[in-house]
C-alpha cells in the first residue's frame, strides 16, 4: 500500500465511523442495561462474537475469500457468507446437531433436558457457551498459527475451494485436539458430579492455582497478540524466512509459529501476572475479583486483546503508522506504537467515566462477568470485517 | 510442580524482567499500616431473614428475562409475589458486658420486614433507639428496597452505605417510588432525614471497639457497585465477617483482615451470604473456594442467602466447620424452595454465636 497524507485521511475517517458502528452494535446486541437484547450475560454474548470472530476468519483467511479486487458486492457476498458461518457453526452445529446427539454440553436444550444440578435456561446457557467459546478459541489459536507459519502450504497450487477445505479440516483436528486437552477437562468440571468418565481432573489446577481453563485462555489469547504481531507489523518475520518461491509457508515456520505462541504467549503471561502481582498483591486459591487466579488469567488475555485491537487499529486504519527500510526499527518502532495504543485502549475502558458509558457497564475491575474480552472482540471482528471484505472497495483501490 | 517454578521455567529474559518488577521495590502489603479495631467479647447472631426471594427458579427468570446478570436492577419489573428480604441483627458485647445492637440491611418487600421486624421485635428496638445505626451493606433490592419498613420506626436511623450509590437509590431512600416497566417496583413514604455515611474503600469505620466496617469497591451484578463488610474482632478468638451478599469473596475478606487489621491473622469465622453458587450451579471456582478457605483455618462458618446449598452441603463434606442451622425457619409463613433437611444454611430465625 502507498503511503500519503490521503491514506491517513481516509483512515482516520473509516476509523471514526468503525467507532460509531462498534457503539451501535454493541447498543444493539450486547450492552447489559442499555442495550436491545442484552446478549452480554456474559458467556452467551461472548461465545457469540468469538465464534463470529472464528468465521470471519473461516471464509477470508482459511477459505481465501477476501475482497481485494474493490468490489463491493464481493465484500457484501463475504460478510453475508461469516454471517451464515457464523450461524451454521453456533445454532446449527453446537446446539442442534452436536448438543443434541453428541456432546450435552454443547446445547442449552440438552442440558435442561438432563434435569440435572442448576441446569435451568440461565445457567444451562452459560455452561453450553462456556464450552463453545473454548472450542471456537482453540480453532482461532491454531487457524491463525496456521496461516502464520503454514499459510496454504502443502497445498500451494491447489484450487482455492480445494486448499480452503484443506486447510480447514487440518486446522479443525488439530484444534479438537487442543480443546480436548485444555479446555475439556474444565467444562466436565461444570456439573455435580463431576464428569470424570469423560474428562480427566483440570490436569494444570496446582499450577495455576485454580481449575479454570481460563488459565490457558491466557497465554493462548498472549501468544494469539504475539502472532498477529509478526504477521501484520513485520512481515510475517521470521516464519517467511522458511518460505521459498513456490510456497506461502512451511512446516517448519508452522512449528517456529507453534514455538512463539507458546512459549512467548508464557512469557507474555509471566511478565503480566508479574506486574499484577506488585498492584494487588499474590493471587490465592478460592479469591474473588483482583485476588482469583482465575480472574488474572483471564485479564492476562484481556490485555493481549486490547494489544490485538490496538494492532488492528494501528494496521488497518493507519499503515502501521512508521515506514521504514530498516526492518528492525520499524518492527520496534510499531511494537511501541501498538502496546502504546494498547495502554490507550485499556485506560479507556477502565477508566471512571468514560469507558463504562461507552461500553454500558459498572466501573472497577477484577470482575469476570464483565470481562473486556466480549467487546473487544467484537471490535476485533468489526475491524476485520472491514479490512478482508470492504476495504478495497471503500479506500478506491 | 508449583505455578511459580513452572512459569519461572518459561524463559531467562521473563524472570529477568518479572524480578525487576517484583523485587525492585516493597509491595504495598508492606507499606500499609494495620488498622487497630480494637476487641470485643462475643457476637451474637440472630437471622431476621436471608430469604431475599423464595421462589429462585423466578427470581432467575425475572433477571434471564429482562437482559442477565449484568443489566439494572430497576429496569426490571420483579414479581412482587417473590419478595422477601435480608437482614440480621447483631449483638455485640463488649469486654465491660455492655451490649450494642446493631441492624444490617432492611430487605424487600415491606410486607415480608414488617413481619419480620415485628417478630423478633426489631420494630421497637429501632423505635426505642436500642437500635440506633443500621449498616447497609449494598444497594442490590433485597437488602434496600425494604427501606420505608425501618424508617417508620425511626426516620433519622444512622445509616452506614457505600457511596456508589445510583439516582434510583436516592431517590427512594429519600422518599419517592420507582418503576420499571410501567410497574411500580418500590416506594417508600417514610423520607430518610437521618445521617447518611457513604463509606469509600478507604478506610475504616470503627463503630465500636472489635468492630469496623470496610467498604469493597466492587462492581457487582444487577448494575450494582461496592459493599460494605463488618468485621469484628472477638477477644482470644479472633476475626468474624458479616456480610450482606460477600461479592467481595470470603477468601479475600479474610485476606484483607490479615493485611490491614491489627490481629487480622487469626481468622475465626464468618456470617452472612457468601455469593458462591447463587443459582445452586456448580463451577470449579467452587471447588477452588472450599481448597482455599482450609488454608485459613476458620472455626466457625454460619452462611446462608446467596451462599448456595449445593455449596454449603459441599463444603461441609470437605471438611469445613459450616454451622448447622434448625427448623425454625419452618415457623416462618414463607419459606425458600430452595431449602433442605441438610440444614447447611442458618435459616430464618437461627441464632450463631461468636
Amino acid at each position: 500500500m502507498t503511503t500519503s497524507k490521503n491514506n491517513y485521511l481516509y483512515g482516520l475517517i473509516a476509523f471514526v465511523v468503525m467507532i460509531v458502528i462498534n457503539f451501535a452494535l454493541w447498543r444493539l446486541f450486547f450492552a447489559p442495561t442499555n442495550g436491545v437484547f442484552k446478549l452480554f450475560t456474559p458467556m452467551y454474548g461472548f461465545s457469540l462474537v468469538a465464534c463470529y470472530f472464528y468465521s470471519v476468519i473461516l471464509v477470508a483467511d482459511i477459505f481465501g475469500y477476501k475482497n481485494d479486487t474493490g468490489n463491493l458486492g464481493k465484500g457484501v457476498g463475504a460478510l453475508i457468507g461469516s454471517i451464515a458461518v457464523f450461524y451454521l457453526i453456533y445454532y446449527v452445529f453446537f446446539w442442534n446437531i452436536l448438543g443434541k446427539f453428541g456432546v450435552t454440553y454443547f446445547s442449552p436444550q440438552a442440558l435442561i433436558a438432563t434435569g440435572g444440578t442448576g441446569l435451568e435456561i440461565w445457567n444451562a446457557r452459560e455452561n453450553s457457551s462456556l464450552a463453545i467459546l473454548y472450542v471456537v478459541t482453540a480453532l482461532i489459536w491454531v487457524s491463525v498459527i496456521w496461516n502464520a507459519g503454514l499459510g496454504n502450504s502443502p497445498w500451494d497450487g491447489l484450487k482455492q475451494s480445494a486448499i480452503g477445505i484443506s486447510k480447514f479440516f487440518a486446522t479443525a483436528f488439530i484444534g479438537i485436539i487442543f480443546y480436548a486437552i485444555f479446555f475439556h477437562p474444565n467444562v466436565t468440571s461444570l456439573f455435580l458430579p463431576k464428569q470424570i468418565f469423560a474428562g480427566v481432573e483440570p490436569w494444570w489446577a496446582e499450577t495455576a492455582m485454580t481449575a479454570s481453563s481460563f488459565y490457558h485462555l491466557g497465554w493462548m489469547f498472549a501468544g494469539l497478540f504475539l502472532i498477529m504481531f509478526l504477521v501484520d507489523c513485520v512481515d510475517g518475520f521470521p516464519f517467511n524466512l522458511f518460505n521459498n518461491e513456490e510456497s506461502s509457508g512451511s512446516w517448519i515456520g508452522g512449528l517456529v509459529a507453534l514455538a512463539i505462541a507458546v512459549v512467548g504467549g508464557y512469557v507474555f503471561m509471566y511478565i503480566a501476572e508479574a506486574i499484577m502481582n506488585y498492584y494487588w498483591y499474590e493471587p490465592f486459591t478460592g479469591g474473588n475479583y483482583t485476588d482469583d487466579p482465575r480472574f488474572r488469567h483471564l485479564h492476562v488475555a484481556e490485555i493481549a486483546a486490547f494489544f490485538m485491537l490496538a494492532l488492528l487499529i494501528v494496521k488497518v486504519f493507519f499503515n502501521n503508522v512508521f515506514q521504514s527500510d530498516n526492518k528492525w526499527l520499524a518492527g520496534v518502532v510499531r511494537f511501541v506504537v501498538v502496546v502504546a495504543v494498547g495502554m490507550l485502549v485499556y485506560w479507556f475502558y477502565y477508566s471512571e467515566v468514560p469507558g463504562p458509558k461507552f461500553v454500558d457497564r459498572v466501573p472497577g475491575i477484577g470482575n469476570i462477568d464483565a470481562t473486556s474480552l466480549c467487546w473487544t472482540i467484537m471490535s476485533l471482528a468489526l475491524i476485520m470485517v472491514y479490512d478482508k471484505f470492504f476495504k478495497a472497495s471503500l479506500m478506491g483501490k | 510442580m508449583k505455578r511459580r517454578n513452572f512459569l519461572k521455567a518459561m524463559g531467562a529474559t521473563a524472570a529477568g524482567v518479572g524480578a525487576a518488577a517484583t523485587i525492585g521495590a516493597p509491595t504495598k502489603a508492606f507499606a500499609r499500616k494495620k488498622e487497630d479495631i480494637g476487641e470485643c467479647k462475643s457476637l451474637k447472631i440472630t437471622v431476621l431473614t436471608e430469604t431475599s426471594w423464595f421462589d429462585n427458579d423466578q427470581f432467575k427468570k425475572d433477571i434471564v428475562d429482562n437482559g442477565g446478570a449484568s443489566t439494572n436492577q430497576y429496569d426490571i419489573p420483579w414479581d412482587p409475589k417473590n419478595a422477601g428480604g435480608y437482614a440480621t441483627l447483631l449483638e455485640i458485647e463488649q469486654l465491660d458486658g455492655t451490649v450494642n445492637k446493631l441492624l444490617m440491611d432492611t430487605g424487600w418487600s415491606n410486607e415480608w420486614m414488617d413481619y419480620v421486624y415485628d417478630r423478633h421485635g426489631i420494630d421497637k428496638m429501632i423505635e426505642s433507639g436500642e437500635i440506633d445505626t443500621m449498616v447497609l451493606t449494598h444497594w442490590h433490592l433485597d437488602h434496600f428496597w425494604g427501606i420505608e419498613s425501618t424508617l417508620k420506626h425511626n426516620d433519622k436511623i444512622k445509616i452506614y452505605g457505600p457511596e456508589t450509590m445510583y439516582p434510583e437509590d436516592e431517590k427512594l431512600l429519600y422518599g419517592g417510588k420507582n418503576e420499571a416497566k410501567g410497574v411500580v417496583i418500590n416506594k417508600n413514604d417514610v423520607p430518610f432525614k437521618g445521617e447518611l455515611v457513604k463509606t469509600n474503600s478507604k478506610q475504616f469505620y470503627k463503630l465500636y471497639p472489635g468492630v469496623a466496617i470496610k467498604e469493597f469497591d466492587v462492581p457487582i451484578l444487577l448494575r450494582v457497585r461496592g459493599e460494605n463488610v463488618v468485621y469484628v474482632n472477638v477477644k482470644g478468638k479472633g476475626i468474624v465477617t458479616v456480610t450482606g451478599c460477600c461479592h467481595p469473596g470470603l477468601l479475600t475478606l479474610y485476606s484483607t483482615a490479615r493485611r490491614q487489621i491489627k490481629g487480622g491473622d487469626k481468622i475465626y469465622g464468618c456470617y452472612g451470604g457468601l455469593h458462591i453458587s447463587l443459582f445452586e450451579n456448580w463451577d470449579p471456582k467452587m471447588d477452588d473456594i472450599i481448597k482455599g478457605a482450609k488454608a485459613f483455618n476458620p472455626v466457625k462458618m454460619g452462611c446462608n442467602h446467596c451462599t448456595g446449598w449445593v455449596w454449603a452441603e459441599n463444603a461441609a463434606k470437605a471438611g469445613l466447620p459450616i454451622v448447622k442451622g434448625t427448623n425454625e425457619y419452618k415457623n416462618y409463613p414463607r419459606q425458600s424452595s430452595v431449602a433442605k433437611d441438610t440444614n447447611v444454611f442458618l435459616t430464618n430465625g437461627d441464632t450463631v454465636v461468636f
